[in-house]
């Protein structure tokens, strides 16, 4: 028999509560085996003392202080109680409370701040020929903290979108005008600029520059929305911008374009491009702590 | 078939509205519930802490005992769970109490004990700091360890009792009482065998 096993029956063995045979077993190991022999002494002693000891008595006013605590519990709620609810015990319950803190604290997060970037509202005015476009920014102030937080931390310049209707209508001819007058400031020769410089200085108004500028013959500039997109492109890129896209449709003489500002230099883009056709409700750009991009969606008619 | 017993009846009163029934039922368990908290818990008024919670969740259950097996199984059965479940939150509690059996509460049952023995005083003595050493070896032991040895060897209980109460099979019960054991020797060899 193995010791493990005697072990388990020395106990009973030294009560006198095994068969016959277990015990004369377990004699026989204990004759031969110094550790069990040691083990069965300890056990002997130990249940020996065990047996003398005193069974403790309740404390004498405990029937008084159970009556009193059986009516308080039953009385109502206490703090204790709700402590002891929430927290206790607290190796099963605190693990558990925290990691529903964190599910929810995900939860939110993602509701809030999804991985893709935010969509952005947009609202056209179809039937005006003016810019319509706002960003989720402007017009939104119910970004959640945790999500602006988030965007705080990156340095990475965050796009936000405006869409322009950059328009020669509804009074093209107009535009054409106001547009063909910069352009051919823009191809003429040398000479005729020294002389359009100096009835600038000479009149220093723009009613003398339109004068001087209707004095060119309307046919020989040509106004198409080639020319239209590569002055603009000149415009962005010389205010570090980029152009992301450009669509010309020959059959109606529009043209879509989309070119990425650097949000400080937005106002200044703006600024320049109504120079250039009619803007109107010029835009005014939110202000970013952060270096961010702005695209324009520029829509040439 | 299991046959009523006083208990039993006290329980049946108690249900049909007797309130004395209740008082009665817990003086006739109240000492063995509170020297298993005393055992286990290792501290006078974390004891009788312990007892009092175990007797209210015994009022406030009393409802669902089926009769089916002994009051006193039943009554083990929350009363183990009681106390695993108190020395938990104690242990939160009271992060830097330690046990101590020497406490006051002790050394009044433990002069009362004195007063009533009728041997020598030194023997007396002598037995009482055996007794004590026992007592904060089994402190040591692991929870489960802690509360079978207290059933098994303080309390008396059977086997069988033990798996009610528990609802650990025999041989779990059997092997984990073995190595409790072997652990208690090993704390208390040198006072307990070089006595022999």
């Amino acid at each position: 028999m193995k010791c493990k096993r005697v072990h388990e029956l020395l106990e009973e063995y030294a009560r006198d509560e095994l068969s016959g045979r277990e015990s004369s077993i377990v004699k026989l190991h204990l004759e031969t085996c110094s550790r069990c022999r040691e083990h069965y002494v300890f056990l002997r002693k130990y249940l020996e003392e065990v047996k003398a000891m005193p069974g403790y008595r309740a404390p004498d006013n405990f029937i008084e202080s159970l009556n009193k605590r059986i009516h308080e519990a039953n009385k109502g709620f206490s703090f204790s109680k709700i402590f002891d609810f929430m927290f206790l015990p607290w190796k099963i319950k605190l693990p558990v409370e925290a990691a529903a803190l964190l599910v929810t604290g995900l939860i939110i997060i993602t509701i809030y701040y999804p991985l893709t970037d935010r969509p952005h509202i947009q609202k056209e005015d179809r039937g005006n020929a003016h810019y319509v476009a706002e960003n989720m920014k402007a017009k939104a102030p119910a970004i959640s903290a945790p999500a602006e937080k988030a965007e705080k931390k990156t340095d990475k310049p965050q796009p936000v979108t405006i869409q322009l209707a950059f328009l020669v209508h509804p009074d093209k001819q107009e535009m054409m005008d106001l547009y063909s007058s910069s352009s051919s400031n823009a191809r003429m020769s040398a000479p005729v600029k020294r002389r359009a410089a100096a009835a600038d200085m000479q009149e220093e108004s723009v009613a003398g520059e339109k004068e001087l500028l209707e004095g060119t013959p309307r046919s020989e500039q040509p106004v198409s929305p080639d020319n239209v997109i590569s002055d603009i492109k000149d415009m962005v890129y010389r205010l570090e911008g980029k152009v992301l896209h450009t669509q010309v449709n020959e059959a109606t003489g529009s043209a879509d374009l989309h070119v990425s500002i650097p949000s400080h230099r937005a106002n200044e883009f703006i600024r320049d491009l109504s120079t250039r056709g009619t803007l109107k409700d010029t835009p005014v750009m939110p202000v970013h702590e952060k270096p961010a991009e702005i695209i324009f969606k520029i829509k040439i008619n | 078939m299991y046959q009523l017993g006083e208990d039993d009846h006290l329980i049946k009163a108690y249900l049909e509205g007797d309130e004395n029934a209740f008082s009665s039922l817990v003086v006739r368990h109240m000492d063995k519930v509170f020297s298993i908290c005393y055992r286990y818990t290792g501290n006078h008024d974390d004891a009788s802490d312990c007892a009092q919670d175990i007797f209210v969740k015994v009022y406030n259950n009393l409802h669902t005992f089926r009769f089916k097996s002994a009051f006193s199984t039943w009554l083990y059965r929350i009363v183990v769970n009681s106390c695993k479940n108190y020395v938990s939150k104690s242990s939160f509690r009271n992060w830097n109490t330690s046990l101590s059996l020497s406490a006051s509460g002790n050394d009044a049952l433990y002069y009362a004990d004195i007063a009533d023995c009728k041997g020598a005083p030194e023997a007396v003595f002598e037995n009482k700091e055996i007794q004590n050493l026992i007592m904060q070896a089994v402190q040591h032991l692991p929870g489960d360890m802690k509360m079978l040895i207290i059933l098994r060897d303080f309390e008396n209980r059977s086997y069988e009792e033990i798996t009610g109460i528990t609802g650990m099979k025999m041989g779990t019960i059997k092997s984990r009482i073995s190595r409790a054991r072997i652990r208690l020797k090993e704390m208390l060899k040198e006072d307990l065998l070089d006595e022999m």
